[in-house]
C-alpha cells in the first residue's frame, strides 16, 4: 500500500526544530559524512533485485515524487542535496550533492550549502549549481509539475513574484545564489526555517539541465545522477535499471550498487503479491514489494519463526483519523456525539486489527514527546476501551440545540478505507444518525472533500497524515490552522477550524523558541480534540514488509518509514 | 387382478393433454424432483430470509467486531470461520457480519435478479422470435441478424463496458446512484444478451407451424394477424418456451454472479452471491469457509436449475434424449 503524503501550506512557522530528528549536528557532519557509505556486511554485487508493486509510481520526476516507497526508490538514480542515510538502523540526515549540512548565519533565514565537485550525470556531463538552482526553479511551475511538496515555493523568499521556469522561461529567481565558482549555493527563505536542511532532502532539491528538462515528461526518463539509470520505462507495467557507470560511489554518502539491475514489475494485486512473496517461490525469492503492506495474510506469517528474517515490522507515520467538519456541524454536542460514537476497534479490525495499526489518542504520534498528550478522547483512554460509547454519544446528542442528525461521510475508494468507513456507518447510527456515504475516487479525493460550501459538503472526513519531520510543526499548522484555508478551500485543514483563542496560540507558537512551540502545538491539538470535537485520531498504521529470501541489506528507512531497497543486494 | 390385466380388459381410456403427460414424467423423474427441491430451499431460504434477522438478532448488515480476532481482524475467533450457534455460516473477517444472513439476502438479491432478467429476456425474445417467424422476408433477414450480431458479442465483457453508460443515463434521469441504478442496469443489461437465444428458437417453431393446416384454416376465415400470433401460434410454443426458460435461469444466475464479481454488479453492503465470492477472495487461504459459501450456493443452484431444465426438456420431448 503505498500512501500519498499531502502537501503541507506552512504559515509563519518560526523559529523551530524538529527535536527527534534534528540529532545531526551541521558542523561535525559536514567532516563525517563526505566519506562512502560503509559496506553492508555481508553483501554481494550482481544478480536482479525485482520489486513488485501494485501500481506505477505517481511521479518519477523529482520535483512531483511525494510517496514514502518512491522516495526511497528514486535515490537509485535521484541525488538531493541533502538525503537520509539509514546504516544499522539508524538514521541520518547527510550532504548528498552538497558537501555539508548547511550553514546559516541568521538563525535559519538565509542557508548556504557548499557542493561536491566533479559530481556526473548519466551522460557524463557535470552536475552544476546551475542545475541544482533550475531544479528549484522548474518546481515552481506546480501547476505543470502536480504533486509534489510544496516546500521550495512556501519557504524561499519571493520577492519578485516569480512564477516558475516554464511560466517566465527568462526570468530568474533571485533568492537562490549560485557562488561565483559554483561550487555554493545559498537560499534566502522569507522566514526562518531552522529544519531547511531536511527540506532540501525533497527532489526539488536535486539537479536538474535545463537542456534535459521535458516538463511534465521528465518523469518517464529522468536523467540519472546516482548508482542506476532507466533503461526502460513502460508505464503501468514495468521499470528496469541498470547500473550508471558515471557515477562515482566515493562521491556518495548515501547509496550503495549491489545489484546489477532493478526490475520493477507493476500491476499485480494486492493479494497476488503477499501470496507470491509468502510463498518465495522462483523469482519471488529476489523479490521485495514496497508499496504492500502484508495484510490479509499477516496471521499466517506475523511471529511465524519461519519468516522472520524476511518480515520487516515498523510504525508507520501514518495516523488516520476522521475531520469534523465544523462548518457544517457547528453544534458542539452533535461533534462530541459524534466522537463518542467512533468505534476505534471496528475501525481498527476492518483495517486488520491490533497487529496492523495502535489505537492513538492523538494525531502527534507518543515519540514527539515535547508535544504529544495523553488525553481522554470522550472521557476514556482509547486504548484500553476503543468501543463506541454510544450511551454518551445519545446523550451529547440529546444536550444539542442545533441537532443535526444526518451527516455526509467522506471517504476514499481504496484499499480498507470503504470498509472502515463502513464501520463508523455503522457505529454512527447505533448513536441515532443517519448517514450518508460518499465515496470518492481514489485519486480525486483530499481536494474535492476540502471544498468549502455547496450542497454537498462533507461533514466527516476520512483521511489521514504522515509527518515530512518529527515534529508537532509538521503536524498541527497543517491540519489545524485556519490561516491556510481560503474561503474556498480547507485545504489539510479538512475539520475547517477556525477558533480564536487556539489562533491566538497559533500566533503565539509562530515567535515560540523550538521547545515551547512543540508544548504550544501539543496544546492546540488537544484543545481542538477535547474542548472543540472537530478531529478524531484513531490509530496509527503498522508496517508488515516482506521480501524473497534471497533478497539481503533491506532496512527500515527512518527519513520516508519504510522499507529501503537501497541497500539491497541478491544472496548468493 | 392386476391393473395391467384391468388395461387390457378395456377400462374406459383416459385421454391425456401433452401436458399432463408432461407433468406424469416430471413426477417419475427422481432428478427432477432432487433439483426441484433444492430450488425450493433456496427460494424459501430467500423468502423468509427476514425471519432469520429476527432469530438471529441482527442484521445482514450488521458488524459483529467480537467475533473477531482483535489482533488479526481477517481472522474470526473459531473454527471453520467462526461458524456457532449463533453465526451458523460464520462471520465476514474485517467486519463481523453474519455469513449466514448475508447468504440468505444474496439470494434475494442474485435469485431476484436473474429471475427478472430471465423474465424480461424472455419477452422480448418471444416477441421477437413470434415477430422475425410470422413475418418472415425483410423483417426476419433484419432480426435475424441482430439476433446473431448479439449472440456473437463476448456478453460479459460488453456488459461491464456498457454498465457505466447506461448508470450514467439513468443518474441524469434522476435516478439516485447506488444499487437503485445498479440492480435495474444489471437486469436490462443481462436481459439484453439473453432474449437472442428464446428469440431464435421461438422464430424456428413459428416458422414450422404457420404453415399447419390449423393456422391456414384461421387464416381463411379471415382471421386478423394478431390472432393469428397470439391465439394459434404462440399456445403451441409454450413447451419450447418452458425449456429455454428453464435453461436460461441458471446461466443468469452464473452472470450476475460474474458481473458482480467483476465489480459491475451490486454495491456493498447490499448482499450478492456474486458480491460474498470477491470479497471473500483475499481470504481464500486464511478463512477458506467464508469462499466456500457463496461458492459452493452458487454451484448447487445452478446445478439445481441445470438438472431440473433439462428433466423439464426430456418430459416435454421424451425423443431428445432417451
Amino acid at each position: 500500500m503505498s500512501l500519498k503524503k499531502k502537501a503541507l501550506a506552512v504559515v509563519g512557522a518560526a523559529a523551530l526544530a524538529s527535536t527527534a530528528l534534528l540529532s545531526v549536528n551541521a558542523a561535525s557532519a559536514a567532516t563525517t559524512f563526505t566519506t562512502p557509505v560503509a559496506p553492508i556486511k555481508g553483501a554481494v554485487k550482481g544478480g536482479t533485485v525485482t520489486i513488485l508493486a501494485q501500481g506505477d509510481f505517481e511521479h518519477l520526476d523529482p520535483a512531483r515524487n511525494y510517496v514514502g516507497g518512491t522516495l526511497d526508490f528514486y535515490r537509485l538514480f535521484t541525488r538531493t542535496l541533502t538525503q537520509y542515510r539509514t546504516v544499522n538502523g539508524k538514521t541520518d540526515l547527510v550532504p548528498d550533492v552538497a558537501a555539508d549540512l548547511g550553514t546559516t548565519k541568521d538563525g535559519g533565514k538565509t542557508w548556504t550549502f557548499k557542493l561536491r565537485t566533479n559530481l556526473k550525470y548519466e551522460d557524463g556531463n557535470t552536475i552544476t549549481c546551475a542545475d541544482m538552482k533550475y531544479g528549484v526553479m522548474r518546481s515552481y511551475n506546480d501547476d505543470i509539475l502536480d504533486g509534489g511538496p510544496t516546500y521550495a515555493k512556501d519557504f524561499i523568499a519571493n520577492p519578485t513574484n516569480y512564477k516558475g521556469a516554464y511560466t517566465e522561461p527568462g526570468k530568474d529567481l533571485p533568492s537562490v545564489i549560485c557562488s561565483p565558482k559554483g561550487d555554493a549555493i545559498t537560499f534566502k527563505l522569507a522566514i526562518p526555517v531552522p529544519y531547511f536542511p531536511y527540506v532540501t532532502t525533497f527532489g526539488a532539491f536535486s539537479p536538474i539541465p535545463k537542456a534535459k528538462d521535458t516538463k511534465q515528461n521528465y518523469e518517464l526518463r529522468p536523467l540519472s545522477s546516482g548508482p542506476y539509470k532507466i533503461e526502460s520505462y513502460s508505464r503501468g507495467k514495468e521499470l528496469v535499471l541498470v547500473r550508471n557507470d558515471k557515477w562515482d560511489a566515493k562521491t556518495d554518502p548515501v547509496r550503495w550498487n549491489y545489484p546489477d539491475e532493478y526490475h520493477v514489475i507493476m500491476g499485480a494485486d494486492q493479494n497476488v503479491i503477499e501470496q507470491s512473496l509468502i510463498s518465495d517461490s522462483g523469482n519471488a525469492k529476489t523479490s521485495v514489494s514496497f508499496d504492500t503492506n502484508i495484510i490479509t495474510n499477516l496471521s499466517k506469517v506475523l511471529n511465524v519463526a519461519k519468516y522472520k528474517d524476511r518480515l520487516f515490522n515498523f510504525d508507520s507515520a501514518y495516523n488516520r483519523y476522521y475531520a469534523i467538519n465544523v462548518d457544517t456541524v457547528k453544534d458542539i454536542n452533535v461533534r462530541k456525539a459524534i466522537q463518542c460514537a467512533v468505534d476505534f476497534k471496528s475501525i481498527l479490525l476492518a483495517a486488520g486489527g491490533t497487529s496492523a495499526g495502535s489505537y492513538a489518542n492523538s494525531t502527534i504520534p507518543k515519540s514527539i514527546k515535547a508535544a504529544y498528550r495523553n488525553f481522554n478522547v470522550c472521557g476514556r483512554d482509547v486504548s484500553k476501551k476503543p468501543e463506541a460509547q454510544l450511551d454518551q454519544a445519545k446523550a451529547f446528542l440529546a444536550k444539542a440545540t442545533n441537532p443535526k442528525t444526518t451527516l455526509r461521510l467522506a471517504y476514499r475508494d481504496r484499499g480498507v478505507e470503504p470498509l472502515r468507513a463502513a464501520a463508523l456507518e455503522q457505529s454512527l447510527k447505533a448513536a441515532g444518525f443517519t448517514v450518508i456515504m460518499d465515496k470518492y475516487p481514489s485519486s480525486d479525493f483530499y481536494a474535492p472533500a476540502a471544498k468549502r460550501g455547496g450542497a454537498n459538503e462533507p461533514d466527516i472526513i476520512q483521511t489521514s497524515w504522515a509527518f515530512d519531520w518529527a515534529a508537532a510543526s509538521g503536524i498541527v499548522y497543517a491540519l489545524f490552522d485556519a490561516r491556510t484555508m481560503t474561503p474556498e478551500d480547507a485545504k489539510s485543514n479538512q475539520s475547517r477550524g477556525d477558533f480564536a483563542d487556539l489562533q491566538k496560540l497559533f500566533a503565539k507558537a509562530d515567535t515560540s523558541a523550538t521547545a515551547a512551540q512543540e508544548k504550544i502545538l501539543g496544546d492546540i491539538e488537544q484543545s481542538l480534540i477535547v474542548d472543540k470535537a472537530a478531529h478524531v485520531s484513531v490509530y496509527f498504521e503498522t508496517s508488515h514488509y516482506m521480501a524473497g529470501s534471497k533478497v539481503g541489506g533491506l532496512q527500515v528507512d527512518g527519513g520516508y518509514s519504510t522499507l529501503s531497497v537501497l541497500g539491497a543486494y541478491v544472496k548468493k | 387382478m392386476s391393473k395391467k390385466a384391468s388395461l387390457a380388459v378395456g377400462a374406459p381410456i383416459e385421454g391425456r393433454s401433452p401436458a399432463r403427460m408432461a407433468w406424469e414424467r416430471i413426477k417419475k423423474d427422481r432428478t427432477a424432483k432432487i433439483s426441484a427441491f433444492t430450488i425450493g430451499i433456496f427460494a424459501l431460504l430467500a423468502l423468509t430470509a427476514p425471519i432469520f434477522t429476527w432469530i438471529l438478532h441482527t442484521s445482514p448488515d450488521q458488524f459483529h467486531p467480537e467475533t473477531l480476532d482483535p489482533s488479526f481482524g481477517t481472522n474470526p475467533i473459531g473454527k471453520l470461520g467462526g461458524i456457532s450457534a449463533q453465526h451458523w455460516f460464520g462471520v465476514e473477517p474485517r467486519t463481523g457480519r453474519d455469513v449466514f444472513l448475508r447468504f440468505a439476502y444474496g439470494a434475494r438479491t442474485s435469485l431476484s435478479i436473474a429471475l427478472s432478467a430471465t423474465a424480461l429476456a424472455t419477452i422480448i425474445g418471444v416477441l421477437v422470435g413470434l415477430t422475425s417467424g410470422f413475418y418472415g422476408k425483410k423483417i426476419d433477414l433484419v432480426l435475424s441478424r441482430t439476433m446473431e450480431i448479439v449472440l456473437a458479442f463476448p456478453s460479459i465483457l460488453f456488459a461491464l463496458a456498457v454498465t457505466p453508460v447506461f448508470e450514467n443515463l439513468l443518474e441524469s434521469w434522476g435516478v439516485p446512484t447506488g444499487n437503485a441504478t445498479r440492480i435495474p442496469v444489471m437486469i436490462i443489461v443481462l436481459s439484453m444478451f439473453g432474449w437472442p437465444y428464446i428469440a431464435r428458437i421461438v422464430r424456428g417453431q413459428v416458422i414450422s407451424i404457420r404453415e399447419k393446416e390449423f393456422v391456414e384454416a384461421a387464416r381463411s376465415i379471415g382471421a386478423s394477424r394478431v390472432h393469428l400470433v397470439f391465439r394459434e401460434i404462440l399456445p403451441n410454443l409454450w413447451a419450447p418456451i418452458l425449456v429455454t426458460v428453464a435453461l436460461n435461469i441458471p446461466t443468469m444466475i452464473t452472470s450476475e454472479a460474474a458481473l458482480t464479481f467483476l465489480g459491475a454488479g451490486v454495491i456493498d453492503p447490499t448482499s450478492d452471491w456474486g458480491a460474498m465470492l470477491l470479497a471473500s477472495v483475499p481470504f481464500y487461504s486464511v478463512d477458506p469457509t467464508y469462499t466456500f459459501i457463496p461458492g459452493f450456493g452458487l454451484f448447487l443452484l445452478v446445478l439445481a436449475f441445470n438438472l431440473l431444465g433439462d428433466s423439464v426438456r426430456d418430459a416435454l420431448d421424451p425423443r431428445s434424449s432417451r
